[in-house]
């Protein structure tokens, strides 16, 4: 009696409920079944697992976990599941009563609360018969989402990198450069560039091994480079001549223009008639050089100044003692001389 | 050619050479200004090859010519060229002898030392075939027997650039054989004042012989000898291999402007044309200056423009200007 009396008390304490958020649906459309318990919070309930269907006819689609929450009370526990179900056959179907298995805290014993019934109906959709037979409609084009697109974007990066890179590394390597590029070096100024290229020239003693005509050849390209580069000539293209020309439109002294006349004189002479000047002319030719550019450097203003001190001739030159005024003249004349023998072969 | 070779030949030249002044002096008597044409006449006399003169009428192109030949003990002969000329009035034929039964040869004014072929367009094709192809050859075919020219044999063809009509324009593979064509300038305001004076006085000056064709050609043995180093033979060729690729020589805005560059004939007449303006400079070695010099005269009539150059308004002037301001000098 007492046990009856009891179970009454427990089975009051406890609802179970199911509820369906409509009980009329078209075939294939889904709708929410909400199972709820609700119990004393001390009571341990075992919540009933689903499968992906409920009856034969009715299927899950999609379950939320199991919630549970206090009541305002604070002594009751509410428990909620949501199923999304659907059916795919048209009729009434019934929902069997889902089974919640408990255990009170002072019985050890499984005791069970059921839910309601319930019933959906599963409509058609209404045909008409009489109109024509229409095709089956193409399935909807979901929009096309740049997470879908991603990968695809990563893998044509990729190999597009890779295949820049490929090309890249090949082409350097038949241009046998450095594949990373140093940063170029400041462009020397013009008269800077041509005394390091004739003390190079100097250094790398041409005329005494034999290479006469490489080494007139290469002190006229430095000259011509030079007047290129200071003012504006475009020496590489013009002939000893034309050269002189330019250069006696110039602001340059006398002196200069003769020494780099003389220069070029015996460059020509050498290049083209074969001659072969003494050991001193050689050097000569070089320092005459030097001394055009030094004589040159300062009349165009895009001209640097020079920051380090200037190369100086080393070249064994004629020893000179101090000449006097008429000595000079003469020894202007007879420098002059020279030239015209050297033209004359 | 070792270096003392060259030193003798420069001196050799320094004597040989000395005639060139007597026949500029003589010429200089009856021609006033022309000096380039004149120039280039001694040219073609020294490096054997033939001249084509291009100039409006009245610039004494025939004078200096004539004038030229007088000044060589030479035979002279002039060709006017018209449209019935044939090509027997020029080579020569043979004409049947009644007194001697047979054929004989009666040669054509070809013949000579010196040819002034005068307006030479104006003759049709068969007639300039037979000319150039003599030049070319330096021997006549009459009949079934050849002869050949007398040396010196110098073709001096006039032209003239105005007119067209009537005329029948040489084609390009027989311009090719002139190694230079001269084009010829109106002269300066005061040389144009001292023609006047000469020429309304009773007496016009004559220029006097002296020279012998033998003298010719010894200088011609003695101008091929000029010494023509490896550098400016690379210079000549870089010149005329420019006119061919010109993309390859910085000229490439001269792409589509040249259907046909200059042909190694160029080659050949700008080495040998600066090999004799290097004589005539008293100079036994050839160097930039005198290529330059030449360069001109040399491939003008051996670059075909496109149709493209012709409406740009682009000549071979243009052309080679541009080609040796590009070309470095070695």
């Amino acid at each position: 009696m007492i046990s009856i009396i009891l179970s009454g008390v427990t089975q009051a304490q406890t609802e179970a409920t199911a509820k369906l958020d409509t009980n009329s649906i078209l075939v294939g459309d889904q709708t929410g079944l909400e199972i709820t318990f609700t119990c004393p919070a001390d009571y341990k309930v075992i919540w009933p697992s689903f499968t992906d269907t409920i009856t034969g006819d009715i299927e899950i689609v999609k379950k939320t976990p199991t919630d549970s929450t206090r009541h305002d009370d604070g002594y009751d526990k509410l428990f909620v599941q949501r199923l999304i179900i659907t059916a795919f056959d048209s009729g009434y179907f019934a929902i069997p009563p889902v089974s919640i298995k408990y255990k009170t805290p002072d019985n050890n014993e499984v005791q069970t609360a059921e839910t309601g019934a319930l019933l959906l109906e599963v409509k058609t959709v209404p045909v008409n018969l009489e109109e024509n037979i229409k095709d089956i409609k193409p399935p909807i084009e979901a929009p096309f989402t740049l997470r879908e697109a991603l990968p695809y974007i990563l893998v044509f990066s990729a190999v597009a990198l890779l295949t820049f890179l490929v090309i890249f590394f090949i082409r350097k390597r038949k241009k046998a450069e450095p594949i990373f590029k140093a940063p170029p070096k400041p462009a020397l100024p013009p008269h800077r560039q041509a005394l390091d290229d004739l003390e190079s020239l100097r250094y790398k003693k041409l005329w005494q091994n034999g290479h006469i005509k490489e080494y007139h050849t290469e002190l006229t390209d430095i000259v011509r480079d030079y007047l290129d580069a200071q003012f504006g000539i475009d020496a590489p293209e013009y002939t000893s001549d034309e050269i002189m020309e330019a250069v006696n439109k110039t602001s340059a002294n006398p002196t200069a223009k003769q020494k780099l006349q003389q220069t070029l004189t015996l460059a020509d002479l050498v290049k083209f008639a074969k001659m072969e000047p003494l050991p001193l002319e050689h050097d000569a030719s070089l320092n005459n050089a030097i001394d055009f550019v030094k004589e040159t450097m300062h009349l165009n203003p895009t001209t640097e100044p020079a920051e380090a001190p200037l190369p100086q001739a080393v070249v064994p030159k004629v020893e000179e003692t101090p000449l006097s005024e008429d000595e000079k003249e003469s020894d202007s004349g007879s420098s002059e001389n020279k030239g015209k023998e050297a033209g004359d072969v | 050619m070792m270096q003392s070779d060259i030193k003798e030949l420069n001196e050799r030249i320094q004597k040989e050479s000395a005639f060139v002044e007597m026949i500029n002096m003589e010429l200089h008597k009856v021609i006033i200004g022309q000096k380039h044409m004149v120039e280039r006449l001694m040219i073609g006399l020294l490096a054997n090859g033939h001249i084509l003169l291009e100039g409006v009428p009245g610039l004494a192109k025939t004078l200096a010519i004539t004038s030229l030949a007088s000044v060589i003990d030479a035979r002279f002969a002039r060709i006017q060229f018209t449209p019935d000329l044939l090509p027997a009035d020029l080579l020569g034929t043979l004409i049947y002898s009644q007194k001697s039964e047979e054929f004989v040869v009666r040669k054509g004014p070809i013949f000579a030392n010196f040819i002034l072929a005068d307006e030479i367009n104006r003759s049709p094709a068969k007639v300039q075939s037979a000319l150039l192809e003599s030049m070319q050859e330096r021997q006549v075919t009459i009949g079934d027997q050849t002869y050949p020219l007398e040396e010196p044999f110098l073709v001096l063809a006039t032209q003239n650039p105005i007119e067209q009509e009537g005329t029948y324009p040489l084609p390009e593979a027989q311009v090719d054989r002139f190694m230079l064509k001269v084009i010829i300038n109106y002269p300066q305001k005061e040389e144009e004042k001292m023609i006047l004076r000469q020429n309304i006085t009773s007496t016009f000056p004559k220029a006097n012989k002296v020279l012998k064709t033998s003298d010719i050609i010894k200088a011609r043995e003695v101008v091929r000898e000029v010494y023509l180093d490896e550098k400016i033979e690379n210079y000549i060729t870089d010149i005329v291999f420019s006119s061919r690729y010109p993309s390859k020589f910085k000229l490439s805005k001269y792409e589509g402007m040249i259907n046909y560059g200059a042909s190694p004939r160029a080659s050949i007449n700008m080495a040998l044309a600066a090999k004799a303006y290097a004589f005539i400079k008293r100079r036994g070695y050839v160097i930039p200056e005198d290529v330059r010099a030449v360069a001109h005269d040399v491939m003008r009539h051996r670059i075909g423009l496109s149709y493209e150059a012709e409406a740009e308004n682009i000549t071979t002037e243009d052309i080679i200007n541009e080609i040796l301001n590009t070309v470095e000098v070695p």
